[in-house]
């Protein structure tokens, strides 16, 4: 039995000796490099106690160090330029210059060799060691930038980093707001490095990155730090830039007014009011709180001021003013991006609001400038009196019951103003008359819907008649005795004065203006022949708008409808220097209807100015028009620059007039501005496929093309445009 | 002579075995399968669309097909036709037809034009009209109907593959 145990118990010794062997000096598969050049052989590393030791006197002639062996204190000593390094045997301990650093194993005498753990050694001579997990690879590097000293700039928006020469950089996300963090490759701090940043807010430290020759610069405030995380860094000659957004440097009182002052943008910021104390809330938007000096303000009416970071995501800041009792501010825009001023206003009040059955009118103290406005679903006008405070006899809610108001209301409303609100049956007009007596001064708001004006215009060949109104009103047109008379019927309005009668002119022979009954008004017109009217008003709507024409159109009258594309907030295509579509558009649009008015019957423009229409509306002007030609004029664009030349679109559905038109305009363009033909395509856009005639949609040249943009700029260019898609146009016509 | 053999025989068994047994780990562990697909993407001078052919994976086939239409193409000849920003939301397919939902930015980043509209559409749907299943796509901003993407086409309906629009070998 025992003996049996005796091979066994070998075995295990075996094992163990191998295992520590190995464990000690299991060093074979890691690599030390240097200078590209694996030095493995002549250090002959050894990794005990998980620390990595080399043979000294190998790395003093590999490095250039002057080694010495002190026999009568058991220590070596390794000399560089500058840096004297001590290690006494059986001592964790190495000095290097005048620091300390402790090893796990300290210098070992191995088979008569000194060998020195070379980590603590190399670094503390200055060199970065990467270590490649995965291959384990020691790379001893020398680095490549000495960091002098991080400060601020002179605004206090940008950090900067002053280093001998740019190093590879990366900023590191981190959760914390407060905390930025840069690390820099290859980098080491000089012995002279200032920190000109860390202050009471503001904390700078660096570390080294374990395992990586990167230095990690930390910056951790107070606060969260007003920087982009998505890359505010900008590189200067030897200096990377770290850029803040703006904050608040001061709050000061000056010239009567109050003034915040930033180191930047300040932007906007909401103002309101806040009871109990009267506080004045001031929230500032992408604005940071940062280091700032509240000096005592010797302001009047204000007893205090804080400011706060409000809210993080969103990032706004808080300034709150504790000011007296009924004191008002008003921001005074004077232009200036990080100044922003304020001034106090004196609270007025409001007295004797009453009504009767078409008016409004109350008083006040001081001279105000009402807002009036009327709102929608439910119909209500609206009067707001700022920096206004209702005096006791005010109530917050009084019945009117008559035709027009349900009833009154006031509030104080987003505590600088006074609110009254007039809850309406209807929509209707309004007009304010303004009085003064004794010091106080009256508003009456005249709630009507009355007409205010009757217009006849007379054309060539048409007559418009238009009937313009306080508000909005409902209204039907009626046509009797075969059309000789045409009576519109408006409700809900004032009588009609007799001076709104107007001048008798063209196709209209005669007006009378009669009041139907409590609710309608009627307005009839007595008419000479004609041929044709239509309604150019909306269901409800302010201007009633009739237009007779003396002829119909003709088979065969030659009729256009040009369509400027794009307009108002819809800007189509925009060319690399910043030319719109909507403006080449409109340009070419009018320069044809130039063209071509006195060479047709008749020419629609569905926009003359910058206005959004949409497709819809334009496809509904043109079906108004039972005969004509449809011809949408637009710039191109795609995603590459080298996109060029003109190309002419009509719908898929289409019959042979919309290709007809097509081919001539699209001949007579590509001669007359002579760029690449892209040729005439079919496909289904909105306004050429839904208008009852024949359209095409021009493509006049690619804007976002640069040579081409910069063609459509030019009037020259426009003109030859305008006027060879209007020569293609009467070609159609003079082929019909 | 006999010992080949029959070594032979061991090998083509045991190679027929490790088949088996990779066939089947695939169904075990639902891998997803892969597919090779069509992207069409704008010439030069967006005047056509040329298809560009990628490897998908099949386990959630039209989004990922989108998904690299949107990361734009791998031929530097070729051109985006996806403003950046988008998302597809929802995909529905009914007898045929596909409702595509994407977010505002298909509108709101477009750089516009007749033919930067065109690209962008047709670069859609043909590249979703290529499969059995799916014969029109029906454009949705936000999940809702919109009269046009950039002004000029009309996207109340629905459209189809359009032959003319791929540039013929």
């Amino acid at each position: 039995m025992r003996q049996k145990l005796i091979p066994f118990f070998v075995l295990i010794l075996l094992i163990t000796i191998l295992f520590t062997y190995f464990n000690n000096s299991k060093a074979q598969d890691i690599n030390i490099i240097y200078n590209n050049e694996n030095v493995n052989e002549k250090l002959d590393p050894l990794e005990i106690e998980g620390e990595i030791l080399v043979r000294a006197s190998s790395l003093a002639e590999i490095f250039d160090l002057e080694l010495r062996w002190i026999h009568h204190l058991n220590t070596l000593e390794l000399k560089a330029d500058e840096i004297e390094i001590k290690m006494m045997q059986h001592s964790p301990l190495m000095q290097i210059g005048n620091q300390t650093r402790v090893t796990s194993t300290g210098l070992l005498d191995i088979e008569g060799s000194k060998y020195i753990p070379f980590q603590p050694l190399l670094e503390g001579l200055g060199f970065l060691i990467e270590f490649e997990v995965e291959d384990k690879n020691f790379k001893i590097n020398q680095p490549s930038t000495v960091i002098q000293e991080i400060r601020w700039a002179d605004d206090k928006q940008e950090i900067i980093v002053e280093m001998d020469e740019l190093s590879p950089y990366r900023i590191k996300n981190t959760a914390e707001p407060e905390k930025l963090v840069l690390e820099i490759e290859d980098a080491v701090l000089s012995d002279e490095f200032e920190d000109n940043v860390s202050d009471k807010n503001f904390y700078v430290r660096f570390n080294r990155v374990e395992n990586e020759t990167a230095l990690q610069m930390s910056i951790v405030s107070r606060y969260p730090i007003p920087f982009h995380r998505d890359g505010n860094v900008s590189e200067g000659e030897g200096r990377l830039k770290l850029s803040f957004l703006p904050t608040i440097d001061n709050i000061i009182w000056q010239d009567n007014r109050l003034q915040i002052l930033g180191n930047g943008d300040l932007g906007d910021p909401e103002m309101f009011y806040l009871d109990n104390p009267q506080r004045l809330v001031l929230d500032f938007p992408q604005v940071m709180v940062t280091e700032f000096e509240k000096e005592a303000l010797e302001a009047p009416f204000i007893d205090d001021i804080s400011v706060s970071q409000f809210s993080h995501d969103p990032l706004i800041m808080r300034v709150v003013l504790e000011i007296e009792e009924d004191k008002y501010f008003n921001r005074v825009y004077n232009g200036e991006k990080d100044r922003l001023v304020f001034q106090t206003v004196e609270e007025t009040r409001l007295y004797n609001l009453t009504q009767d059955s078409r008016s409004i009118i109350f008083e006040t103290d001081r001279e105000v400038a009402p807002d009036i406005f009327t709102l929608q679903d439910p119909a209500r006008l609206v009067v707001d009196l700022f920096n206004t405070e209702r005096s006791k006899g005010i109530p917050d809610q009084k019945a009117v019951k008559n035709d027009l108001v349900k009833q009154i209301r006031t509030s104080r409303f987003q505590d600088d103003r006074v609110r009254i609100v007039v809850d309406l049956e209807d929509i209707t007009g309004f007009n304010m008359i303004q009085s003064s007596r004794n010091g106080f001064f009256q508003y009456e708001i005249m709630l009507s819907n009355g007409v205010r004006d009757i217009f006849i215009e007379d054309g060539d060949n048409y007559t418009d008649v238009q009937v313009a109104l306080e508000g909005k009103a409902r209204y039907e047109i009626e046509e009797h005795r075969a059309g000789q008379e045409i009576e519109i019927i408006i409700w809900g309005l004032d009588d009609i004065p007799e001076q709104t009668q107007p001048e008798l002119k063209g196709l209209v022979n005669d007006i009378e203006i009669t009041q139907l009954d409590d609710e309608r008004s009627s307005i009839l017109l007595h008419m000479d022949d004609y041929k044709d009217f239509e309604v150019n008003s909306i269901e409800k709507d302010e201007i009633i708008s009739l237009s007779f024409s003396d002829r119909e159109i003709a088979a065969g009258e030659r009729v256009v409808i040009i369509d400027p594309g794009h307009g108002g907030f819809d800007p189509g295509a925009v060319g690399p220097s910043g030319l719109t579509e909507k403006e080449v558009a409109l340009d070419i649009s009018l320069k044809i209807y130039e063209f071509i008015s006195d060479r047709v019957d008749d020419v629609v423009l569905t926009r003359t100015e910058d206005k959004f229409i949409s497709l819809r509306e334009r496809v509904r002007m043109a079906n108004q028009k039972e005969e004509g030609v449809f011809v949408s004029i637009h710039a191109n664009a795609s995603t590459r620059s080298n996109s060029e030349g003109t190309e002419t679109f009509i719908a898929p559905n289409s019959g042979t007039p919309s290709l007809i038109l097509a081919r001539d305009i699209h001949k007579e363009l590509v001669a007359g501005i002579g760029l690449t033909n892209r040729g005439i395509k079919r496909d289904n856009f909105y306004v050429i496929r839904n208008t009852e005639m024949p359209a095409v949609l021009v493509e006049v040249a690619f804007l976002s093309n640069p040579h081409e943009e910069s063609l459509l700029s030019t009037d020259r260019f426009r003109q030859d445009a305008a006027e060879a898609i209007g020569r293609g146009i009467i070609k159609y016509f003079e082929e019909d | 002579m006999e010992v080949n053999r029959l070594s032979k025989t061991a090998a083509v068994f045991f190679l027929i075995i490790i088949t088996a047994i990779s066939f089947a780990g695939c169904s075990w562990f639902r891998e997803p399968v892969e597919q090779e697909i069509k992207l069409y993407f704008p010439d030069q001078e967006a005047q056509f669309l040329i298809p560009e052919n990628r490897i998908v994976k099949t386990d959630e086939l039209y989004y990922n097909v989108l998904s690299e239409l949107f990361s734009g193409p791998e031929d530097e000849n070729l051109s985006v036709s996806i403003p950046p920003g988008v998302e597809v939301e929802e995909i529905n397919i009914q007898g045929g037809r596909a409702e595509v939902s994407f977010s505002r930015e298909l509108i709101d980043n477009h750089w516009g034009g007749s033919t930067g509209e065109r690209m962008t559409v047709y670069s859609i749907v043909n590249t979703l009209t290529q499969f059995d299943e799916i014969d029109t796509v029906q454009i949705l901003i936000e999940g809702q109907v919109v009269e046009t993407l950039a002004g000029h086409m009309d996207l109340t309906i629905s459209f189809g593959f359009l032959e003319d629009i791929v540039q013929k070998d």
